[in-house]
């Protein structure tokens, strides 16, 4: 069998700076948590579950269904760039606080989702983050703690009570 | 997973691309999204040339309606006033019901269409509205009725060094098209897509198209049973329920083992007959402001 070969991407990760070396056959999620960031969460590897998802140029996206060589000169945000464990992001905060999670496997994908959302639009309807986190499944919570977790970061975010 | 795969090209230009498809043969292939190429069958591809960096990333008003490129995503096909605005809202409708949210910021136009994949709901919006595809290859540029281009499956009828570079959307001054998807969910497959565009005046059908997808194995334009609504009343209702009932024996459906070809023969004049209704309903609005 050939050997595979490696390509050089860069990358702005969370606001860094990264080089990788990466197989060219590689996918993006692949690559990502080959690095490191293993907040990423493989699943389906065919863009129906979510739990790839990260942001990419301010958009979220499927890193699975993105060849790894295909991401050079990629700004990308993860769930690691959000908050750090003892200062959470409002959305992890909020999560918690409404027990939207249970497994916790869709988490990652699902909060880079919301936190795209909240970017975008600060006081999101509920119909709004449906839309914005219908690519994020969850077999566990049955999705109404979750999305009332956005919409209590939402109001922490926009400074009300 | 794109076992073979040796080189990945990121040209800035139309004609690297092209000459590059050209150069590389059978074993190359033409990234934009990703999502074709990743989900499709990938083993054996070499080269990879990811035309997002030469220029057909835009949507824009030309005289004779409205041009997009093939590499604008589905996102990027929501949030143009002008797709918005277009033939009562027909593309941007049937743009807003594509996956979800993280794909449709990947899966670009090009690929929806020319790929028919299952989650594909633009090509039968593109028929109601009688698309044209614009293609680029070695010997120049040519154009291709979308409706000829899925006589066959579209990748057989674009050669293998060609690149689908664009569409043009045309001009149908006072045409309403209204579009549905009939799914489980709203991130499923259709297990039905139809379209419909008529112009109205006077309280009559000028003009009539109805497209579908999801039918069976490709897109298919029901141009018979539309055509028995021109001239005819919106209200006469037996003629409409006519053309409906033309519709479903024009239809070739196929089944599979989400939705047999009963349940889609009894689906379809329901979604027929209501896009009808929202058209003249839509245009009765239009008439009174």
């Amino acid at each position: 069998m050939n050997k595979i070969k490696t390509v050089e991407i860069k990358l702005k990760i969370n606001n860094e700076d990264k080089i990788f070396s990466v197989k060219i056959n590689d996918r993006l999620v692949d690559a990502l948590r080959a690095n490191g960031y293993k907040g990423i969460k493989k699943g389906c590897y065919q863009g129906s579950c979510g739990a790839c998802t990260v942001l990419i140029n301010g958009r979220p996206m499927n890193s699975c269904m993105i060849p790894a060589a295909a991401a050079d000169g990629f700004e990308i945000t993860t769930i690691e760039g959000l908050g750090e464990s003892d200062n959470l992001h409002p959305l992890q905060e909020s999560i918690l606080e409404t027990g939207g999670v249970q497994c916790g496997y869709c988490t990652p994908g699902f909060l880079i989702s919301s936190y795209a959302l909240l970017k975008n639009n600060p006081d999101p309807t509920m119909d709004d983050i449906k839309r914005a986190t219908d690519g994020n499944l969850c077999r566990c919570t049955g999705y109404v703690k979750k999305l009332e977790a956005v919409e209590r970061a939402a109001k922490k975010m926009r400074g009300e009570k | 997973m794109l076992r073979k795969l040796e080189n990945y090209h990121r040209p800035e230009k139309l004609d690297d691309a092209l000459r590059l498809l050209d150069e590389c043969g059978a074993g190359a292939r033409i990234l934009a999204g990703g999502t074709a190429v990743m989900a499709g069958k990938n083993n054996e591809i070499k080269t990879l040339i990811d035309i997002k960096n030469t220029g057909l990333d835009k949507v824009s008003k030309r005289k004779n309606g409205v041009e997009a490129g093939a590499a604008v995503t589905i996102a990027g096909l929501l949030e143009s006033p002008e797709i918005k605005k277009y033939c009562g809202g027909l593309v941007y409708e049937a743009a807003y019901h594509i996956a979800s949210t993280p794909l449709r910021n990947m899966i670009t136009l090009g690929g929806n269409i020319t790929q028919v994949f299952p989650w594909s709901d633009l090509p039968a919006a593109l028929l109601a509205c009688g698309a044209e595809l614009t293609v680029a290859g070695p010997g120049g540029v040519r154009k291709l009725l979308y409706a000829d281009a899925v006589k066959k499956h579209p990748t057989q009828m674009i050669a293998k060094n060609e690149i689908v570079t664009g569409v043009n959307f045309p001009e149908l001054p006072g045409y309403v098209g209204k579009f549905t998807k009939f799914s489980k969910t709203s991130f499923d497959f259709a297990l039905l897509d139809a379209c419909v565009a008529v112009k109205i005046k006077n309280g009559m059908f000028e003009d009539a198209r109805f497209a579908v997808s999801a039918a069976g194995t490709l897109p298919q334009l029901l141009n018979e049973s539309a055509a028995l609504l021109k001239g005819v009343k919106t209200t006469d209702s037996k003629a409409v329920s006519n053309a409906v009932q033309k519709a479903v024996s024009e239809t070739v459906f196929t089944g599979d083992k989400r939705v047999s070809v009963e349940y889609k023969k009894q689906i379809l004049p329901v979604l027929i007959e209501r896009l009808i209704d929202a058209a003249i309903k839509q245009n009765e609005g239009a008439d009174a402001k």
